[in-house]
């Protein structure tokens, strides 16, 4: 259950250093962001006998910080290009399904579709997993394009004070 | 002693006990209630997946007991919110208790008292009745003498059901059948309050099965007939007891015919309880491959432009309306859903939000 314990030290972590109550998106990835990539990293691998014991101790106070992590990983996975970053927020998505609501979880999808369109960034390593993410991620992607957009779960695509790209909700 | 405008008499409780008990708000939590819904016993203990064998198995003594010839005489108590039991005493005849009973020993834990407003009980539930809010509908199975005669020309019949305005405006309602018996234990139908084990066991299930909602209790509705039908609401206590009517087999009726009458109650909550009320007759629940944030807003002002009733499907707690985390702030769509309604001026009974008048 390391991935448990290091997600409750990341977010300490986070409390005391401040990142947890940081709004915006700094050039350069928080270190809770940093910290909670490798522990994604990490719970990608594992077998999936053990993505499920560990997901039955993962509670709403995580999952909400997980969620939290793959709406910043769109933005991050576009500045930076990175394909990791975008499957790791994705993956936060499958860690956190039937303990959020699912409608949690498809507010953040357009964004990752977006990130789809707008960059070489694929879906390709959640979708050939096939397993309960894969069909989730699947399922968004049939839609038509109207309900992928941005707009039908209320984020816009816009600019940073830094001139960097970023996804903002209306809502 | 209470008569209606019919000229039916009511009794108050015999015992002083038994009137008076908790609503939703002091019951177990949802969550234990449901845990304990999927343990899979009935009231009595008997595993919900042997009822069908044991109705089947009484089919002919159920259907007796459903006759009206057989009934008992209606229902002998209602007591409702701000009604003490001294005053209900003292206003009471107490009919004889059949013999043999074994003596009244209710347990404080499991009976509570209410305030009082040192009101006539019968009176002060008529006028609650009375002023009802007209587009409530409420049922119950067989058109029994005390709520016909109660609700008066506000009542609509619908095959087997009476619809009225009624019940919800009560913050805290408890009818009683005037016996009782637990024929597990060998028990005469005694009156209640003075056939304690059998009271004694009701009151312990009330603790343990009361249900979420005014739809039945699984485990009353499917395995409670052998003595009685049990739920609960956040407005009441109601007992249904056999050969008198079933208001488990009414509440399920009830769900249908109000999402009948008043156009369908929309269920909002997470998706994942939504499901529930997916075959429910009457019941709208957004079920769309496409669904977003648009979709979900356009349904809910739907239903508030039709003044539809609404269920909740899921607990409001805060986990559910608000998220922990402060970098993804805010509400929870259901959260949305919610604030929604009641900016529309709807307000919670329960597990429904009621339209505005």
């Amino acid at each position: 259950m390391s991935v448990i314990n290091d997600i409750e030290k990341i977010i300490e972590d986070a409390k005391d250093d401040g990142d947890y109550w940081e709004r915006n998106f700094p050039v350069l990835m928080s270190k809770m962001n940093v910290e909670m990539n490798k522990v994604v990293d990490s719970y990608r691998v594992l077998p999936e006998e053990e993505k499920k014991a560990l997901h039955k101790s993962i509670s709403n106070h995580m999952a909400w910080s997980l969620l939290a992590f793959a709406e910043n990983m769109a933005t991050y996975s576009l500045r930076h290009k990175e394909q990791k970053l975008f499957t790791n927020g994705l993956s936060a998505l499958g860690m956190v399904m039937g303990i959020l609501d699912t409608r949690e979880m498809l507010l953040i999808m357009p964004l990752y579709y977006d990130v789809s369109l707008r960059s070489n960034l694929s879906f390709s390593t959640i979708l050939d997993q096939r397993d309960e993410l894969s069909a989730f991620v699947k399922a968004f992607l049939d839609r038509d394009e109207v309900n992928k957009s941005l707009k039908c779960m209320g984020y816009i695509f816009t600019k940073d004070d830094s001139n960097s790209p970023i996804y903002r909700r209306t809502w | 002693m209470y008569s209606d405008p019919t000229g039916h008499t009511e009794y108050s409780d015999p015992s002083g006990y038994g009137n008076y008990y908790s609503s939703q708000a002091e019951a177990k939590t949802r969550a234990e209630k449901q845990a304990q819904f999927n343990a899979g016993t009935n009231l009595f203990g008997m595993p919900t997946a042997d009822y069908a064998k044991y109705k089947k198995a009484n089919q002919q003594e159920y259907d007796s007991s459903h006759n009206e010839a057989n009934y008992r005489p209606s229902w002998a108590y209602a007591t409702i919110t701000s009604v003490a039991k001294s005053t209900t005493q003292g206003n009471s005849t107490i009919p004889s208790a059949p013999t043999p009973c074994p003596t009244p020993s209710p347990s404080p834990s499991t009976y509570r008292s209410s305030q009082t407003t040192g009101t006539n009980p019968f009176e002060d539930f008529l006028d609650k009745i009375r002023n009802i809010p007209s587009n409530i509908e409420y049922s119950f199975s067989s058109p029994n003498r005390f709520f016909s005669a109660a609700l008066g020309g506000g009542v609509e019949v619908l095959d087997n059901l009476v619809l009225s305005p009624l019940a919800f405006a009560m913050d805290y309602t408890v009818f009683l059948p005037n016996t009782i018996q637990n024929k597990a234990k060998g028990e005469e139908n005694c009156p209640i309050g003075t056939c304690s084990s059998a009271v004694d066991q009701l009151m312990d299930n009330i603790e343990t099965y009361c249900v979420n909602d005014l739809g039945v209790d699984q485990r009353a509705y499917e395995g409670g007939e052998s003595n009685a039908d049990v739920f609960t609401t956040t407005v009441g206590v109601y007992y249904g007891i056999k050969g008198i009517c079933s208001l488990a087999e009414s509440a399920a009726a009830w769900r249908n015919a109000r999402g009948t009458v008043s156009g369908g109650v929309k269920v909002i909550g997470r998706l994942e309880d939504t499901v529930i009320a997916k075959d429910w007759k009457g019941y709208d629940v957004l079920d769309s491959p496409n669904w977003n944030m648009d979709v979900n807003d356009a349904w809910v002002n739907e239903g508030i432009e039709n003044n539809q009733t609404f269920y909740t499907a899921s607990p409001m707690t805060e986990n559910n309306l608000i998220s922990s985390n402060p970098m993804y702030p805010g509400e929870t769509v259901y959260a949305r859903e919610i604030r929604m309604l009641k900016e529309a001026g709807y307000v919670q009974e329960g597990d429904y939000f009621i339209p505005p008048q």
